[in-house]
């Protein structure tokens, strides 16, 4: 049976990876969250989610329970989105 | 006894799939059966045999033993048959070789250690991998790690019959094996001993199922036809009662065994009459017994044919052809089709008397009938020439009445395959004479739909609500917009755009009588002034259709860029400027669509429809092989054009073989030459298209049809009158067939233009036999291509749906799924419905949407 050899982590692990196909991540403090809970009218497990170690989000050092704010944009319109850390 | 009107809540948390167990089996039997019969000679069910009413009941007026039911409320209840000797159970007996093997045949236990089996379960294995692996494991070994004991080898002889070393294990052996087998070595090899024991795969006493599972059937002589499966359990319960009594009176070994081998034989053909080495049992005809397996397996089966293949009622089906004149919000029914479908109405005062009337005519009256009525304890009557009176004076409210179909019901219609949600939408009947569904060819696109012998269907919706909500969102005219990009899919096809074309022509101008008889098929009474001298444009009968507000101008292909002849400007409702061709007219109809609404898009339709149907029809246009000849000197510059091409393709052959030839970046020399050859020679199809619009000339009826988009392209007419041009297969020259050469009349390796599949001639003048060979070869694949990409991308398209089905756009633009997840913040990413933004033109219009959100 194979075994999964851990990646090393790399020196770029806490730089923001700067591309045009990433959009800006952003945590947001607590109380942006309770108005976004509130206006979408759900909980944390209702919204989509993000792995704590993606590579977009992992340079802030995010916690389990936080809400990712991604600013998307595309040629024809630009819109928000949010996710919870998992 | 059920109860109808008790209603049970319960969710279902979880199926578990085990064996029965001998007890289960005899405790859920109501009767055990002893004799091999069904009725006695007054036809009553006897006691004790396959028909006995504790069974349940199937003949009318009797009543169920077990749970006091009539046929309609008795579920059926098991009965079973207590089996004087055991018997494997023939779709287990895989099941029960497997344990066999891997089992010490002197102690019972799994034939590995302990260490062995933590070992198995240590390593990172699936659980169904862990049980392979225990099983693969002990069928090495030897001897038993427990008890020492020297395993002999095992064979199972389908279906039923078990080898110890070439001999015979009776079940009764087979039996105590397996019910030596501990607990604890069962859920090694992956078994759940709560539920399912091995040894209950040998089996002790047979269920017998409910007679509402095998109904006798009453033939017309009167004589009574029992079901497949009631012989098949006579038998075995005879067999069963002959091995009794030989046992009973001590007979030899010998014969007990014959007769166990018979019972063997008759409860496996009972479970699968298509069991390998064994001959079916037949009836005395010959004919072989449907037994439990054959009634669900197969493409006749239960699953495939009952199951996933139900069929629906208040539906049919028929041959589809054109009919101009109804509305694209109509479908013509045919009178006999809509004298079987039915729709339930409920009697109330206020239509009583209408009920009435319907109840009283007859169908010779050529007016609507009804056909049954139920009265409020559920009673439904089948209305006759002798009852009707009785009937219709007897009716009352809250009673229903199914009256025949009429104009105006809505129906839904469907074409099959249903890849859209417009390949079912909601038409209003018109019933015509006639067996074909008449469809108005305005709605031919979103069905896809032609008349060369396609079918459709129609489904009634049988309540108010239903057919509120298919009146309300799936009504044709409500469809005129395609959700996938947001323009019109349905509009003029073919000829109507020809006949619209031609009703927008400068030089077209109608008398005062033809404009009349033209604005009258669109329900137009009332002219306007005539706009030349004393005579009608065309332009005035289309302005006449279309709604007061509208202000458009559009771009469209005919005539010279620029010119006011490309210019199609509608300016409050009167046309101005322009030709009418496909992409213009569609935009006519997105904009009404968008600021008079789907009715008044649909009158255009309508309208437009009629008279162009009319136009056409009184004007004309004709191709003839006339408009696909060219001039001398057309020909002979389609000549040069090949030609040239030919020697170009040649020049960079010289220059690969003196390998003078320019490599392309990430290209090999050859690879850089193909690239380099199939661009020029694909360029030709572009200037031949230049050169043949140039000698045809624009008034040349091929190249009108073809640019007004009603039937054909400019490359049909290239290759009909030019020259098909390059060949390919898999993106590539044609090069496969023989070595270095597509076929043996070439030289190897001759890379020039003809032999790699250039074809000079065209359709009109005729291929060679060279070229027709490969311009078979790339129809074919094209073909091929077809039908392997409608396969594949129907299932990706099923996966998806299935993915998706449960998303819902809520209030606030979110996109969530049954649980309430979000799943998009804002639907589509800019909360935009693409049926509802169209930006007409910017000068004239505001881009419309949804309203803009934080």
């Amino acid at each position: 049976m194979a075994k999964v050899r851990k990646r090393k982590i790399s020196n770029f692990e806490n730089a923001p990876i700067v591309h045009y196909l990433i959009p800006k991540h952003e945590i947001l403090s607590e109380e942006e969250e309770k108005k976004i809970l509130e206006k979408y009218n759900v909980t944390k497990e209702q919204l989509p989610r993000i792995k704590i170690d993606d590579p977009a989000i992992r340079h802030m050092n995010p916690k389990k329970g936080d809400i990712i704010k991604i600013y998307r944009e595309d040629k024809h319109a630009k819109s928000i989105y949010y996710r919870v850390v998992v | 006894m059920i109860d109808e009107n008790e209603v049970f809540e319960k969710y279902i948390s979880k199926i578990k799939f085990t064996l029965f167990s001998p007890e289960m089996i005899r405790k859920m039997s109501a009767v055990k059966l002893f004799v091999p019969d069904t009725y006695n000679d007054d036809g009553y069910p006897i006691e004790g045999g396959f028909a006995d009413l504790r069974m349940g009941v199937i003949d009318p007026g009797l009543r169920c033993k077990t749970c006091g039911g009539t046929v309609r409320t008795c579920p059926g209840h098991f009965g079973s048959i207590e089996l004087i000797r055991p018997v494997i159970h023939p779709e287990f007996a895989p099941m029960i070789y497997m344990f066999l093997r891997s089992t010490c045949q002197t102690c019972g236990r799994v034939l590995l250690t302990g260490e062995e089996i933590n070992e198995i379960k240590g390593s990172l294995m699936t659980r169904d991998e862990m049980i392979s692996t225990v099983i693969t494991r002990t069928k090495k070994v030897k001897n038993c790690p427990h008890c020492q004991a020297e395993q002999k080898e095992i064979k199972l002889e389908r279906p039923t019959s078990f080898y110890e070393d070439e001999r015979l294990m009776l079940p009764t052996e087979v039996r105590d094996r397996l019910a030596k087998i501990s607990d604890d070595d069962l859920r090694e090899l992956g078994f759940d001993p709560e539920y399912s024991r091995p040894e209950w795969a040998v089996l002790t006493v047979l269920p017998v199922p409910p007679v509402n599972v095998r109904p006798s059937i009453t033939l017309e002589s009167g004589e009574r036809s029992e079901d497949n499966l009631t012989h098949k359990l006579v038998e075995v319960l005879r067999i069963n009662q002959r091995l009794e009594s030989n046992i009973n009176a001590g007979a030899p070994q010998l014969i007990i065994e014959d007769l166990w081998e018979l019972l063997q034989y008759h409860v496996t053909t009972y479970f699968n009459n298509e069991s390998p080495n064994i001959p079916p049992a037949t009836h005395r005809s010959g004919m072989t017994l449907k037994t439990l397996a054959q009634r669900l397996k197969g493409k006749e089966g239960r699953f495939r044919y009952n199951l996933s293949g139900k069929r629906v009622n208040f539906s049919a089906r028929t041959v589809v052809s054109p009919d101009g004149c109804i509305s694209i919000n109509e479908v013509g029914v045919p009178k006999q089709i809509a004298n079987e479908l039915t729709i339930p109405i409920k009697v109330t005062d206020w239509n009583i008397e209408e009920c009435k009337k319907m109840i009283l005519s007859n169908e010779s009256a050529n007016n609507v009938t009804a056909v049954y009525v139920t009265s409020p304890n559920g009673r439904r009557r089948k209305i006759t020439d002798t009852n009707k009176e009785e009937l219709a004076n007897e009716l009352a409210a809250g009673w229903t009445v199914e009256r025949q179909l009429k104009d105006g019901d809505v129906v839904l219609f469907n074409r099959y395959p249903s890849l859209h949600r417009m390949s079912i939408m909601a038409h209003k009947v018109k019933i015509l004479s006639g067996k074909t569904f008449r469809v108005p060819p305005s709605v031919t696109p979103p069905y896809n739909a032609d008349f060369d012998g396609d079918e459709m269907n129609i489904h009634v919706p049988q309540k108010e609500e239903a057919r509120a909500e298919a009146e309300t969102l799936m009504l044709v005219e409500k469809q005129i917009i395609s959700p996938q990009h947001g323009h019109a899919i349905i509009g003029p096809t073919e000829d109507h755009i020809t006949g619209t074309y031609l009703l927008s022509l400068d030089e077209t101008v109608f008398t005062k009588e033809e404009a009349m008889d033209l604005l009258a098929l669109a329900g137009i009474y009332e002219l306007p002034k005539p706009d030349v001298k004393d005579k009608y444009s065309g332009k005035a009968i289309i302005s006449q259709l279309l709604p007061k507000n509208l202000n458009l101008r559009i771009e469209s292909k005919i005539g010279k860029k620029g010119s006011s002849k490309s210019i199609v400007e509608i300016k409050d409702g009167k046309m101005i400027s322009g030709y009418f061709e496909k992409k213009s007219i569609h935009s006519v109809i997105e904009a009404i669509t968008l600021y008079n609404g789907n009715e008044a898009a649909r009158k255009f339709i309508d309208g437009i429809g009629r008279i162009a149907g009319e136009v056409i029809t009184r004007k004309g246009m004709t191709v003839s092989m006339k408009d696909y000849t060219l001039s001398e000197n057309g020909k002979k510059k389609v000549k040069e054009l090949v030609e040239n091409a030919e020697k170009q393709v040649n020049v960079y052959i010289m220059q690969y073989k003196n390998k003078t030839l320019e490599r392309e970046p990430g290209k090999s020399l050859k690879e850089t030459l193909e690239s380099k050859s199939v661009k020029t020679l694909g360029d030709i199809r572009n200037d031949m298209s230049k050169l043949l619009e140039e000698d045809l000339g624009q008034e040349n009826k091929a190249i009108v049809i073809a640019k007004i988009g009603a039937r054909g392209s400019i490359i049909n007419v290239t290759q009909m009158s030019g020259a098909i041009a390059q060949q390919v297969v898999r993106e590539k020259r044609l090069h496969r067939g023989y070595r270095y050469r597509p076929l043996s009349h070439f030289k190897q390796k001759d890379l020039s233009a003809v032999a790699r599949g250039f074809i000079k001639s065209n359709f009109l003048e005729g291929l060679n036999p060279i070229e027709y060979f490969f311009q078979s070869m790339s129809a074919r694949e094209s073909i091929v291509n077809t039908a392997i990409r409608t396969a594949r991308s129907g299932y990706m398209q099923r996966r998806m749906m299935n993915a998706l089905q449960d998303l819902v756009v809520k209030e606030d633009y979110t996109v969530r799924d049954g649980s309430g997840r979000i799943v998009q913040v804002i639907y589509g990413g800019d909360g935009k419905d693409t049926m509802k933004i169209k930006k007409i033109n910017e000068e004239l219009t505001a881009p419309v949407g949804l309203p803009e959100r934080e």
